[in-house]
């Protein structure tokens, strides 16, 4: 897979074990830098991981944060959310990387990893297994 | 030319990153396929990969010995981006038709004009068909490779512009491509270097509705065209492409047609070129449809494949290509990177000159049946 280094290096030593199992019940939540006001429905957000819109309502840019491979909240967003499994979401973003037509999404090792990310990056946008939500991130959309 | 000027590109973005770490990001990544094929029936050949990648040669065909050369390839592209939507992409691929010679497939600068819309420079391949831009990475659709018979037009690729546009309309996903060029190269052609040159311009629009249901058109036309190969030059040509993609549930439908004018006394049909053939502007043509239901892990597939080609007559009587394929197949995804694929191909060839039969790709029989399986992995 893509080595994202920003986000891997700022997040490799951090923490393994916390985000394991949630029942395939839990609700996912999609987050957003706090100070996000941008309207972001189901359908921009389903966009934006999809690579097919790169900003938000307002014009800002938009870069989606994906769970690292294996992670139950990213084979439930993949599967439940875009409608697709994981093999059909790498196929399609290796079909837009390896034309230029998109950068890949950033990767976030672990929930604890996105939250980090996120709170500290208007620009980006992410997803995590919703009861691990905290104030330093803003939700704007659970399933 | 631009090539070069790439190469030199892609060194001061690795010297500037060696300088300074913090502006460049550097993406690698890669793909590849190890397969191998052979066909049933004794001295037969049958061609799999028209198109895969840029050059083809006499390895290309299978015959009736395992051949683990023609199916495989192994790529690695690397993508810097060098900050305010600009980014240089250099892939470079060996592939065993090509006797494992590394070369540069695609290199190209993409600045992004707006969050909409984005001009590419370099060398790229010509988007005829719908899987022309991930032609080489097996890994993004069902087969192993696309149909041969569809996929085989060996004028594929340029140097120039590209500007690319996408939009949402209501569900609808409009995005176009609209590129100009040239190419001016020797040609690999059946292990044999050639002289190949054309100046080509044209475009590709596609609407997507809802993830659920796409359509694609595609015209490009060639102007003064040389191929070395076929002794013929300056002659004007003009390929076309449309899809249909349909995704209901866990199916999925393709249907692909390719037609081909060109403007020019007939070309060589498979058994040297023929005799008293007429200046024509025929429409040629050759399409597929396939299915494929996705069940978990496993991808079962159904593909049927047609090419007609033919002569508008020559006083010696009908030429034609005319052949078709059925593919039955499956794709397993044993791994979040990688899958198998297995197909059985059974392909029928009444091609004839001047009304005798005469089968493409020095086959004596009608037809024949093909076994191919194949790892796509990418990384």
């Amino acid at each position: 897979m893509n080595i994202h280094h920003k986000i891997v290096i700022a997040t490799a030593l951090m923490i393994v074990g916390l985000s394991l199992v949630p029942g395939s019940s839990a609700e996912t939540a999609i987050i957003v830098h706090p100070s996000n006001n941008a309207a972001i429905s189901p359908t921009a957000i389903k966009r934006i991981f999809l690579g097919k819109v790169k900003t938000f309502d307002g014009g800002d840019a938009a870069t989606p944060v994906e769970l690292a491979e294996g992670n139950v909240t990213r084979s439930s967003f993949n599967s439940d959310f875009l409608g697709k499994s994981n093999a059909q979401i790498n196929s399609y973003w290796r079909r837009l990387v390896f034309t230029g037509k998109a950068t890949a999404p950033l990767q976030a090792a672990s929930d604890e990893a996105m939250i980090e990310s996120v709170s500290k990056n208007p620009n980006l946008i992410g997803y995590i297994d919703a009861s691990k939500a905290s104030s330093a991130v803003k939700v704007v959309h659970t399933f | 030319m631009i090539i070069n000027l790439k190469a030199n590109g892609l060194l001061l973005v690795a010297s500037c990153l060696a300088a300074s770490a913090h502006a460049v990001d550097i993406n690698w990544s890669g793909f590849g396929t190890f397969g191998a094929g052979i066909t049933l029936d004794s001295k037969t050949f049958y061609r799999t990969n028209g198109i895969a990648g840029e050059n083809f040669d006499d390895n290309g065909d299978l015959d009736d010995q395992v051949n683990y050369e023609i199916l495989s390839l192994i790529a690695l592209q690397a993508n810097a981006s060098l900050g305010s939507g600009l980014s240089a992409t250099v892939q470079i691929k060996a592939a065993g038709a090509d006797n494992w010679d590394a070369s540069i497939a695609w290199a190209y600068l993409s600045y992004d004009l707006t969050p909409k819309s984005k001009v590419q420079a370099g060398r790229k391949l010509i988007p005829v068909y719908s899987y022309t831009d991930s032609i080489d990475i097996g890994y993004t659709y069902h087969w192993i490779r696309p149909p041969a018979e569809v996929y085989f037009l060996a004028a594929s690729k340029y140097d120039g512009i590209n500007l690319l546009y996408q939009d949402f309309y209501g569900d609808w996903e409009i995005s176009t491509n609209g590129l100009v060029g040239r190419l001016n190269d020797d040609e690999d052609i059946y292990g044999e270097a050639f002289h190949t040159s054309y100046r080509i311009w044209g475009g590709s629009v596609e609407a997507t509705f809802d993830e659920w249901a796409g359509f694609r058109l595609a015209r490009f036309i060639y102007e003064e065209v040389e191929l070395e190969n076929f002794g013929i030059n300056n002659f004007p040509a003009e390929y076309s492409g449309a899809a249909v993609t349909l995704r209901p549930g866990n199916w999925s439908f393709i249907a692909e047609y390719a037609w081909y004018e060109i403007d020019h006394p007939n070309l060589d049909f498979g058994a040297g070129p023929i005799p008293n053939g007429k200046p024509i502007n025929d429409l040629d043509s050759a399409w597929y449809v396939s299915a494929a239901y996705s069940m978990g892990r496993w991808t079962p597939h159904l593909t049927y494949s047609a090419r007609e080609f033919v002569d508008q007559g020559s006083a010696l009587g009908l030429s034609a290509i005319d052949s078709n394929t059925i593919i039955i197949g499956a794709r397993y995804d044993f791994h979040p990177g990688a899958s198998m694929k297995m197909e059985y191909h059974v392909f029928s060839d009444d091609t004839v000159t001047g009304g005798i039969s005469t089968p493409q790709y020095g086959n004596i029989d009608d037809g024949t049946d093909a076994v191919q399986v194949a790892v796509d992995f990418i990384f």
